[in-house]
């Protein structure tokens, strides 16, 4: 036997998981082998290294959290209700958004993704605001707010009831080689549907004369005011997608999306999360698009203060989601 | 509640007791957030998983037919939930469109945090990660291959498998990383 097969034999034997006679003979082996000596030396030191490693403190117990998760049977339908009780706009703005996120989940499900790509700190520089990034690229010249757009944000500040929503981490992501831009403007548009922006991704990126077709998943109430696309340089095929969009109430979002730098995983599934911010409560959501889609739903967390209440199933957009993974096969 | 068993516990909690849910939650909170970041490599995704652990283990903690396996069933619980988070690949960031720009977010760990450990944290995030997880529940948790078959849904084989493979990939990139931590300083 190799000593490659005793490395294998030592850590079972460390497991306990040898018979008295293949300890027997590891145990000689061992002692006729500096290597395999050596080996379950430094297995037998790295086991008290990791018996040693110290851990964290978990985030303080929440009673708020806690309460929400005991209530939770009783919740088997909170997304709706809880869409139901916020109203319209949140409504809206909720299933808007995660019709974006599944656009945006399709373009990857259908493409394979971006490629692997190192970070990125440069995409951490986007503002936030109603210009933001206009002056970095220079690329959206043209858009001008209207007199109802200025009117809607000033709406969208006063009520408390907005649709708040937060980056869930730093923007830190993404690919920026040393001396270049730091994003290059592909695609920008006063006006638009997901449709064309993922044409215009699916061209830019790895899909050259093969638009997504994904008109049709916009809720109704939302219009998209602004869409723009920037790409990091080549090699990297990491994006930045940015649209803007309004409810019929004059409350109006903006999402933001950039690629991921982790590789694709090597089965068609895709998964994206968040943290949307509704009247001063945090809201986890997250998608799982896996093989196949049809044997998973879309997951909705509720949280306060931060803490996961409750992973919820919001079906209406997951049906959305269903159709539109079954056009696109 | 000191001198009440977890078992006690545990039924209190069937019946939505919020003082035994706080009482298991202060118990194993810390064990499962340690477990999570090894995990991830993120305290912020370890607390969110810590989180989601109890959440989903006071949902259905009738289900828990062996009240002394509490301890193995929220790490399982935690695990599948890891793998669930590491196979995720996308970041979708919504922000407003005014005001915050989502700079409450905690930042990564803390100085405080790269000592030892974290030699052992960066080490384990060269596994892939069910052999991560098996080497953490095995060798840091101190479950049996037999436990850890369980909570991954695997065979007990497969666990020695595993085990035996991140065990010759971690020795081989804890050793590179001590020796190039000996060489910058």
């Amino acid at each position: 036997m190799s000593c490659s097969v005793y490395r294998t034999a030592i850590s079972r034997y460390l497991d306990e998981a040898l018979s008295e006679a293949e300890r027997r003979h590891l145990l000689a082996h061992v002692q006729s082998c500096s290597q395999c000596a050596a080996t379950l030396a430094e297995y037998r030191a790295l086991e008290t290294v990791l018996r040693r490693a110290q851990g964290i403190h978990a985030p303080s117990f929440s009673q708020s959290w806690l309460s929400a998760s005991a209530a939770n049977a009783r919740r088997a339908s909170l997304f709706r209700s809880s869409i139901t009780n916020l109203g319209l706009v949140s409504a809206g703005a909720i299933a808007a958004g995660l019709v974006l996120l599944l656009a945006s989940s399709l373009f990857l499900f259908v493409t394979g993704g971006p490629s692997n790509i190192p970070p990125i700190p440069a995409l951490a520089a986007i503002e936030p605001g109603p210009r933001a990034g206009a002056e970095d690229t220079g690329a959206r010249s043209g858009q001008h707010s209207s007199p109802d757009t200025t009117a809607a944000r000033a709406s969208t500040r006063s009520n408390p009831d907005d649709m708040k929503v937060k980056a869930s981490r730093p923007f830190a992501v993404g690919y920026q080689p040393a001396g270049q831009p730091a994003r290059v403007p592909i695609y920008t548009s006063p006006t638009a549907d997901l449709a064309v922006v993922y044409t215009a991704l699916g061209d830019s990126l790895t899909r050259p004369g093969k638009p997504l077709d994904l008109s049709g998943t916009l809720p109704p109430e939302a219009t998209v005011e602004r869409v723009m696309i920037e790409r990091a340089p080549a090699p990297s095929q990491a994006y930045y997608l940015e649209v803007v969009f309004a409810l019929p109430t004059g409350t109006r979002y903006r999402l933001q999306e950039i690629s991921a730098d982790a590789p694709p995983p090597s089965t068609p599934g895709v998964a994206e999360e968040g943290t949307l911010l509704i009247a001063g409560k945090a809201w986890k959501y997250g998608y799982i698009v896996p093989r196949d889609p049809r044997g998973e739903t879309v997951r909705v967390f509720r949280s306060t203060a931060g803490n996961r209440i409750t992973n919820l199933e919001a079906a209406a957009p997951l049906d959305e989601m269903v159709q539109m993974l079954q056009y696109l096969r | 509640m000191s001198g009440i068993s977890v078992a006690a516990l545990v039924e209190q909690a069937r019946a939505q007791n919020p003082e035994a849910m706080a009482w298991l939650y202060q118990e194993y909170a810390d064990r499962i957030c340690s477990h999570a970041y090894r995990m991830l490599g993120s305290r912020q995704d370890a607390e969110d998983i810590t989180q989601e652990t109890f959440i989903r283990a006071f949902r259905s903690i009738g289900q828990l037919r062996d009240e002394e396996r509490l301890s193995a069933w929220l790490y399982s619980i935690a695990s599948h939930l890891c793998l669930d988070h590491l196979r995720r690949r996308k970041l979708i960031a919504w922000l407003p469109w005014s005001g915050e720009d989502g700079s409450q977010e905690r930042g990564e760990d803390s100085v405080a945090d790269v000592e030892e450990t974290d030699l052992v944290r960066r080490a384990l995030q060269e596994l892939p990660p069910k052999d991560r997880a098996c080497l953490a529940l095995r060798s840091i948790e101190g479950f049996s291959c037999g436990e850890i078959a369980e909570m991954l849904k695997c065979s007990e084989a497969a666990v020695w498998n595993r085990l035996a493979r991140a065990r010759a990939k971690f020795a081989t990139a804890y050793r590179d990383m001590q020796r190039e931590e000996a060489r910058q300083r």
